[in-house]
This record gives C-alpha cells, structure tokens and sequence, in this order.
C-alpha cells in the first residue's frame, strides 16, 4: 500500500471516529424506536470498521498517476479558492476578472489580450445567462 | 382500449400549440441539463408561474419535456467534461468521459441519445399498457421492503469501482454517514450543522458530484499537461461521430437491460432516474465478459444507464398520474402544476380527465423523438467544444461550476462545499479513493435512514420485522450473497 493509499485510509479513519463521538452526543435510542444520532452511529462506526480493515488491504496494483507539474497543481487549487471567496464578497464580475486574466496569462501563457477577452467575454456570458434569463441573483459585491 | 386512448392523446399531443410546448421543454430541459448546478427541480419552479395561464395540458407537456430534456442534457457534460448535469448522470461520467479521452466523445453522446431515445419509447408504451396495474404492485413497496432494495442497491454500489471491495464499501459508509448532515428526516433536530444555518438543509447532490468529478478532474489534468491533447483528439466528420456497427453490437443488449430496469425501478416511489442508472451500470459490468474495461471507456457503461436513467425517469410518472404519488421532487412540482389548474392526479384522472392523462403519456413519444432529432445533429457541436485548448476549457470549467453552485439556492455555504468537495476529490485520487461509491451512497442514505427507521417504529424496534415480510426478506438476503460472493470465491480458488 502506498503512502497515499495509507494516508486515504487513515483520513477516513479520522472522519470514522469524529462520527461516532458525535453522534454519542444525540440520542440514540427512545423507547421502541431509533432517535437522530442511531443512523449516523450506525454509519459512522461501519465507517470506522471498513477504514480500520483497508488499512491492512492491498490495493491496486497500479500507482496514483504521477503529478508533473506541482506547481500547476497548486494554482489551480489557489485560483479556485479565491474565486470562490472573492465571488461571494466582491462579486461575480471582479472576482472572474480578478482570478481569470492571471491565471489565463501567468499559468496558461495566453497573451494579455485573449485572457481579457476571454474573461470579459465569459463574466457577461454568465451574467446574462443566470442572473437575466435564469433569475438567479448573482452576487454583485459591495459596490 | 388503449389503442383508442392513445388516439386522443396524440389528437391533443400534436396540435401545433401542444406541440410547439412539447419542443420548447425538451430544448429548455436540455439546456438546464447542460448547465452545471441548476437542476430539473429548480428550473421547473422558476417556470411554473408562466404555466398558470397556460391551458393545464399544454403547461404539463412543457414542464415534462424540461424533466426528460434535462435527463439527456446531464448526460452532454458527463461524458464531455466529467461533470454530472444532473444526479442521474454520475454514472455516465465513469465510463463516458473515458470514452472521450480516447477520441471517442461522439459514440458516446451519439449513444446516449438513441438509448435514451429507444428507453423513453419503450418506457412511454410500457406506461400506455402496463403502467397502471404496475404502480399498484409497487403499493406493496412499504418501509421494510425499501430498506431491503436499499441495503442491496448499497451492495451493488460497491460494485462501480475498480478497487478492492472493503475500500469500495468505506466510500458508500462514507457516503451515508454525509447523507445525515442537516435536519433529521423523522424529528427535525440538527446533525453535524455545526450551528450553521446553510447546513440545515444538508448537502446537495450537485454540488458534490460538480467538486468530486469536475473540479477533481480539472486538477488532476493540471498536474498532467501532457494528457491534456487526448480530449481534443476527436474525429471531424459526422459519420465518423455515431456510433458504429461494433459500438451497436455491444450496446444492444444493455439498452434493452437498461430499459427493462430502469422501467422496473421508475415505478417505485423514491425511484427514477438515478438509482435505475447505477443498478444498469453494476448489472453491465457484472455480465461483461471482459468487466476490466469497465471505467476504462466501455461503451456499455453508457449505453445501459443511460436508457435506465431515461426509462427511469418516465415510469416515475405512473406512480403520480395513476396513484397521485409523486416519486420525486420533480414529480411532486408537476403534480403542484396540475393541481393548480384543478387536476387532481390519482387513481380517477384517467377517468375522469382521460384527455390530461393521455395527452402527457403521447406527448413523451412526441418529446422522445424531439429529443433525438434536436440532439443527434447537435453531436458536432458538442464534440467540437473539447477542441477548445484544455489552457481555455480548465478555467472555464472552474468558473462554471462555482457559478452553477452559486445558482442552486444562491447560498453561499453550496459554494464553500464545491471548493471541499473540489479539493477533498483531488486528494481522494491520490488516496486511490472512488469517489462514485461514495456519492451513489450518499443519494440513496436519506431513502435508506428513513425506511430503516420506520421499519424498526413499526417492529416496535425489533429487527424480526425484515424477516418477517418476504420481499424485505428475499432482498436482504440476496444482498448479503452477493457480499460474500467474493469471499467464496477466493476461499474455492486454489491456493498457489
């Protein structure tokens, strides 16, 4: 089993045993019948159970593909969680503006011009598309 | 009888307004199935107010051509981008997308659309002739018997991924234990909400799939530059797009599965689509002869849960036009849809508004073969969107699905759980952790807990009550077989 393997089991692990001390919280049992915390008792110690016994299985035999590029890894991760956070606070149109243009020109190498175009281009796409014809409000920031 | 039953159906169904309403649902419900996020259920209760000036049948053969659209549509981005539409299409993206990475993305939309096309017609007859008496059969379906089809649904599940069973089973508890997150479906109180209000309402479907396929995919191929060509390598010409005489051969038998499934299962309350799509998926690989190209781009991986999810899908409309059940979500805005116009669905709609009852069973053929003249064209199209430089597409799939999030229930907490679920999906293919177990499971842990529960208040908390009803019976015990199947197996092999 390889170390991400291992490290997979034991984050399942972890989630196991945080449910069942939770779920001891709720009641569990009332009369003849379940109350709220009997099902993800139920769940979460089954969880346990199973994470506990794949940690002395063998696994495939194929590895986790390699990742060539940490960096690109990295960026894309870092992108996404501060789209979603700028999207939220400053809204839709900075933040796709904000996390697009670089990240379609510093990490894919587009030129300035079609990262700006593109962006531009898909935060009025979205815009009209949701929040005109859909009705879905988008966020639109503090300004 | 029937045959003069039809005939006024289709007298409504083709008139040019039912008609033109026919068309407009099956585009409007492929476009929503497109779209990430905004699901057939959402998209029906925007619409509804526009309906209630329409006539009653015209705004049902609307609302269901969205519904069957919507169930096609999920299936365009499952195949193209790994991202799930709609929940019916999770399956579709295992061996779907694979089929495109291998230059194959038009057979599989291609057969996608005639499954389903051949599904949704088969479905629509079975519902003309044999719909009625089978919905009272799926009567006798109570509490018991649910938790047995789930526990062997749950079982099944773990059939989907290619890894060893115990790790397979752990992402289906896992799945479970996520299901409880929100009010308690009997009592009300709160579980794992953390004092947060946007928990309360529990996680959605959507967004989990959209951060464990999508977004998963997404940085996965960022860190894999170089397989990022194999997406743009698809054939041009539209000939070479469908599917071929071999691709027909091996998919003929799983769509009349599939179909025959997906029907079965559609008739139950808490059925449809999606349950349908992965039981045709585990049956598909459990009969292939070769079940290691499962996963890997098999096209039967597509061809049987597709029509399932399609037949599915229409069956679910027996329980609500004959018993006045609605099976789902969906289900319970059409009836919503009906009874605002004072059509009361239930066991006298057909006799006593035969024109409403017939005229929606006609309008799904009509839809059906919208569907596939509206689509197969489309193919092309579609295909042509992974020409897209990947350095274009990846960040616009980001940014979609954080949009699509957003759109569910403009709730920020959906956004905060795509970027986990996101991340949580990338490290989980590091950990060789199959992500579909994990969300098969967590769709059917709220029909599970809830069944399991009002089967022990009924046995007055005694389990005895699963043995004692031979349906619930019957299918626990087919489930605990079918667990120790592989067990017998390896304790007969020969020891080396």
């Amino acid at each position: 089993m390889s170390g991400s393997e291992r490290a997979g089991s034991l984050a399942a692990l972890a989630v196991g045993l945080f449910g069942v001390v939770h779920s001891l919280r709720m009641p569990v049992w009332s009369g003849t019948e379940p109350a709220e915390g009997f099902f993800p008792l139920l769940t979460s110690a089954v969880l346990t159970g199973l994470a506990a016994a794949s940690l002395f299985t063998t696994t495939r035999a194929d590895a986790p593909a390699t990742v060539a590029s940490w960096r690109r890894v990295g960026a894309y991760a870092f992108a996404l969680i501060v789209y979603a956070a700028l999207f939220l606070y400053a809204g839709h149109a900075v933040a796709t503006l904000v996390v697009f243009v670089p990240l379609f020109r510093f990490v894919e190498r587009l030129s300035w011009v079609r990262s700006l175009s593109i962006a531009a281009g898909t935060a009025v796409v979205t815009y009209v598309l949701f929040d005109r014809l859909l009705g879905v409000s988008m966020p639109r920031g503090p300004w | 009888v029937v045959e003069a039953n039809l005939f006024l159906g289709f007298s409504i169904a083709l008139t040019p307004a039912n008609v033109f309403y026919c068309l407009v649902g099956a585009v409007v419900g492929t476009a929503i199935g497109v779209l990430p996020g905004l699901g057939p259920a959402a998209t029906l209760s925007l619409l509804l107010p526009i309906t209630f000036r329409m006539d009653p049948v015209a705004s049902v053969i609307m609302l269901a051509g969205i519904y069957y659209g919507s169930l096609y549509g999920g299936s365009i981005t499952s195949i193209l981008v790994n991202i799930p539409g709609e929940a019916a299409s999770v399956v579709t993206c295992l061996d779907g997308y694979q089929m495109a990475r291998r230059g194959r993305a038009g057979a599989a939309l291609g057969i996608a659309a005639f499954g389903s096309f051949i599904a949704g017609t088969v479905a629509t007859l079975g519902i003309s002739l044999v719909g009625p008496s089978l919905a009272r059969v799926a009567l006798g379906f109570g509490p018991p018997e649910f938790t047995g089809l789930v526990v062997l649904g749950l079982v099944l599940v773990t059939r989907l991924g290619q890894g060893p069973i115990v790790r397979s089973l752990m992402m289906a508890a896992l799945g479970l234990l996520l299901s409880t997150v929100g009010l308690d479906p009997i009592l009300g109180t709160e579980r794992f909400t953390f004092g947060s209000v946007s928990l309360g309402d529990g996680l959605e479907i959507a967004v989990m799939a959209m951060g464990l396929f999508g977004l998963a995919e997404v940085l996965t191929m960022a860190g894999a530059p170089a397989e990022q060509a194999s997406l743009a390598a698809q054939p041009r010409r539209i000939r070479d797009l469908l599917p071929d005489r071999a691709d027909w051969q091996r998919s003929a038998a799983p769509i009349a599965r599939g179909t025959v499934l997906g029907f079965a299962l559609g008739l139950l309350p808490g059925g449809g689509g999606i349950i349908a799509s992965f039981a045709s998926y585990v049956v598909e690989k459990r009969l292939a002869r070769d079940p290691s190209r499962f996963g890997q781009g098999a096209i039967e991986g597509v061809a049987g849960p597709e029509s399932a999810n399609n037949a599915g899908g229409q069956a679910a409309f027996v329980p609500l036009l004959t018993l006045g059940l609605p099976a789902n979500v969906v289900m319970a805005i059409l009836m919503g849809a009906l009874m605002i116009h004072g059509v009361t669905p239930g066991p006298m709609l057909m006799t006593q508004r035969p024109d409403v009852f017939w005229a929606v069973v006609a309008s799904m053929y009509v839809g059906n073969v919208m569907l596939v003249v509206l689509n197969v064209p489309l193919i092309s199209v579609f295909v042509a969107m992974l020409r897209v430089p990947y350095a274009i597409l990846a960040p616009l799939i980001v940014l979609f699905c954080v949009v699509g999030a957003y759109s569910l229930n403009g709730n920020p907490a959906d956004v905060v759980a795509l970027v986990v679920f996101g991340l949580a999906g990338w490290a989980m293919r590091r950990g060789a952790l199959d992500a579909a177990p994990l969300l098969l499971a967590f769709v059917l842990g709220g029909i599970f807990e809830r069944s399991l529960r009002q089967s022990l208040l009924i046995g007055l908390g005694s389990p005895l009550i699963f043995v004692t009803r031979p349906i619930a019976a019957t299918l626990l015990v087919l489930a605990v077989l079918l667990l120790l199947a592989p067990v017998a197996r390896a304790l007969r092999a020969p020891r080396a």
